[in-house]
């Protein structure tokens, strides 16, 4: 059995792990909220079925543990294909799991979006999408920034337990430099370390915006 | 010697000098209004009083105690100075009884029946026996101020401050906190009020001020003052006031 | 295998499951509560300004706010080995769902501090309360109502979080369906099984803590009690 040591060499490895957590964090990012973006019009919807498919959605994602989400995802897929992809599984979870809280985000966002705003576009005789998308969603795009950029941080960390389900991302990369040096101490703080680094300019940039937004 | 004696009280906020040496002096006993436009100085100075606001120079002495910025003075020079403010400031999670009865059970380390005692009575001077347990939420704004003033009261001090107390009120509530404002004045209550109830001021204090900008521009006998105003400032507040 | 599910092999070990869920909910509940009394130090060090504590709390709670839980978890059960400290995965996971609660806690806290009105302040020195007794009887009560709804999203995100712990051996919901599953080969059906569990369990407790809400601080919590999570804005998961 080789022992390393816990040296540069080895924190240079557990950098390879970085463009796969970024990699799956945009996948979430894309695909999530592209579906996120469909549910958070179809809560605020005033069609009975749509709304309550969307509050079941967002209230079912939300109400489960991200690592479940993953491990409901990797053996449904397991049910038809045979060999299932780590990435795959990973990134249809994340995208899952981001969809729901972005419903969530963008449905507060829309709805702060005063009223009189509709009723503004209603007495011009706009269509109503025409009022949605001229009207209504620009504005919620500007309230909905700060919180969205916010929760990017938690798709970030959240991504951690892809590596559960064997995707090789930052925390993957420490468990098996682990595995190798027997540095756990050492190894997972440096995990945690650029988990920090990648982290807290978000977390950073968030608050600004928010201040920013209390401002305008 | 003085309740209140204030020498040249300075006080500025950055480059905006809000106060430009005022002084001031009130007799036990005695009644002194503060009237003036937002702005002119009025509130800051009442709270330089009992040291909510530092001042830059000069002096004040009041109840016995110099006003210093050291917290342990003016915990103590607090004691014997109450002060009832425009918003109430009623702590909502406790009822009229508890707000009143917080300061003497903590500061002056009453028991609970005594405390009790001593809020039946201030609340009874304020004519709200009845409310003793209701929670601030379910009383009227009048309510609320008298039940400050009831607060202010139970820690018996030798002056109190009053800060536009009724202007956050609707006009048919200013009223019954008008008539508590009275007794006390009537039961000899050393009281440095800032209001914009120009009657009212006439009636019952002994000496009115007229701050502008900074500066005291009048001040004398209330009929002097607010009957035959002589400064133009003066002039143009009581017109725009009384409208 | 095909599209025939069997939940029959699952539901027969639903003891195992029940047991296991109890595990979870008892971590919760012991993060829970020694986190929230942690913040009522936090809240203090925060509305007195007690600056080397406010220090230390920020760079504790951007440290938690940061990193994954996960990660948090692996240094404490396997780094704390290297340094000669041998936690059981229980302790381990209690430590660290109680550490990483308490720097949301912290966050809230002083959120909770900042809102109280600086009138009450005022009303508090003019009666010449010190610093100290005004925190007990004027700002911590309010403080604590005035967050209790970010309190109660972040609790119910730990509980989420909780399943975590599997990953260090910890004998909890997630960890025990993972062997039923591998014990029956019926993994996806213990996962429905158990993510229908997690979400009753989620709801059963947010219905609590509301009803400890109503207790505690009256009935205007029951207007604030919504359905709809809004855990996103409330700093979401672990």
């Amino acid at each position: 059995m080789i022992i390393h040591g816990f040296g540069w060499h080895e924190f240079v490895f557990l950098l390879w792990g970085i463009p796969w957590t970024i990699g799956l964090t945009l996948i979430a990012c894309i695909v999530g909220g592209a579906i996120g973006f469909a549910m958070a019009v179809a809560r605020i919807s005033r069609n009975r079925v749509l709304l309550i498919i969307s509050v079941i959605y967002i209230q079912v994602i939300q109400g489960t543990p991200v690592l479940l989400l993953l491990f409901l995802v990797y053996y449904f897929l397991a049910l038809y294909g045979i060999n299932v992809q780590p990435l795959l599984a990973a990134s249809v979870a994340m995208s899952l799991f981001g969809s729901a809280y972005f419903a969530d985000i963008w449905r507060g966002a829309l709805q702060s979006v005063s009223r009189h705003q509709w009723e503004a576009g209603e007495s011009l005789a706009l269509p109503p999408a025409t009022t949605f998308f001229s009207i209504i969603l620009p504005q919620a795009i500007r309230i909905a920034i700060p919180p969205t950029v916010g929760f990017i941080v938690q798709i970030v960390k959240n991504s951690s337990a892809a590596s559960i389900i064997g995707f090789v991302e930052l925390t993957r990369a420490g468990q098996l430099m682990n595995n190798l040096t027997f540095q756990p101490f050492q190894v997972f703080l440096s995990v945690a370390a650029i988990y920090f680094v990648i982290c807290y300019p978000i977390s950073w940039a968030s608050r600004i915006l928010e201040k920013r937004m209390q401002h305008a | 010697m003085p309740e209140v004696l204030a020498k040249d009280v300075k006080k500025s906020y950055g480059a905006l000098e809000v106060l430009k040496g005022i002084s001031a002096t009130v007799e036990t006993g005695e009644v002194l209004a503060l009237i003036g436009r937002s702005g002119s100085g009025k509130s800051t100075f009442l709270r330089c009083l009992n040291g909510l606001v530092q001042i830059d120079s000069g002096s004040i002495e009041i109840a016995g105690h110099a006003v210093q910025a050291d917290a342990r003075k003016l915990r103590e020079l607090r004691r014997d100075v109450g002060m009832v403010f425009q918003s109430f400031n009623l702590f909502p999670h406790l009822s009229a009884a508890e707000n009143v009865m917080l300061a003497p059970r903590k500061v002056l380390r009453m028991s609970k029946p005594q405390a009790w005692e001593v809020a039946d009575r201030v609340l009874h001077l304020v004519g709200l026996d009845d409310k003793a347990n209701a929670m601030p939420d379910q009383l009227s704004g009048g309510q609320q101020q008298r039940v400050a003033i009831a607060r202010s009261l139970a820690m018996s001090p030798k002056v109190m401050l009053f800060d536009e107390v009724t202007s956050a009120l609707d006009p048919e509530l200013t009223g019954e906190v008008l008539a508590v404002l009275e007794k006390l004045a009537s039961e000899g209550t050393t009281m440095v009020l800032v209001t914009h109830e120009m009657a009212f001021a006439r009636r019952i204090a002994n000496h009115v001020i007229f701050m502008h900008q900074g500066v005291i521009r009048e001040q004398g006998k209330p009929d002097a003052v607010l009957g035959a105003p002589k400064s133009p400032e003066l002039q143009q507040f009581l017109a725009s006031a009384l409208k | 295998m095909g599209y025939d599910l069997e939940f029959r092999p699952v539901l027969a070990r639903s003891g195992e499951l029940l047991q296991a869920l109890g595990v979870s909910v008892g971590l919760t509940v012991f993060a829970a509560i020694v986190g929230v009394a942690l913040g009522a130090f936090f809240a203090a060090a925060f509305f007195l300004r007690i600056r080397p504590a406010i220090v230390v709390l920020n760079i504790y709670i951007e440290v938690m706010r940061n990193t994954p839980f996960l990660v948090q978890l692996f240094i404490l059960f396997f780094g704390l080995p290297q340094l000669g400290i041998h936690p059981d995965a229980y302790i381990a996971a209690l430590i660290a769902m109680t550490i990483n609660l308490a720097g949301y806690v912290a966050e809230i806290m002083r959120a909770g501090v900042e809102s109280v009105p600086a009138t009450q302040v005022e009303a508090g020195q003019s009666l010449g309360l010190s610093q100290m007794q005004i925190f007990s009887n004027v700002i911590l009560f309010p403080a604590v109502r005035n967050t209790y709804p970010s309190l109660c999203s972040q609790i119910i995100l730990m509980f989420l979080g909780s399943s975590l712990c599997s990953a260090i051996s910890t004998q909890e919901l997630t960890a025990v369906s993972a062997q039923i599953g591998s014990d029956t080969f019926k993994y996806f059906e213990v996962y429905i099984v158990v993510a229908a569990l997690y979400l009753v369990s989620a709801t059963v407790m947010r219905i609590v803590l509301a009803l400890i809400g109503i207790l505690a601080f009256g009935r205007q919590e029951a207007k604030a009690f919504k359905w709809s999570t809004g855990l996103a804005t409330a700093g979401v998961t672990t």
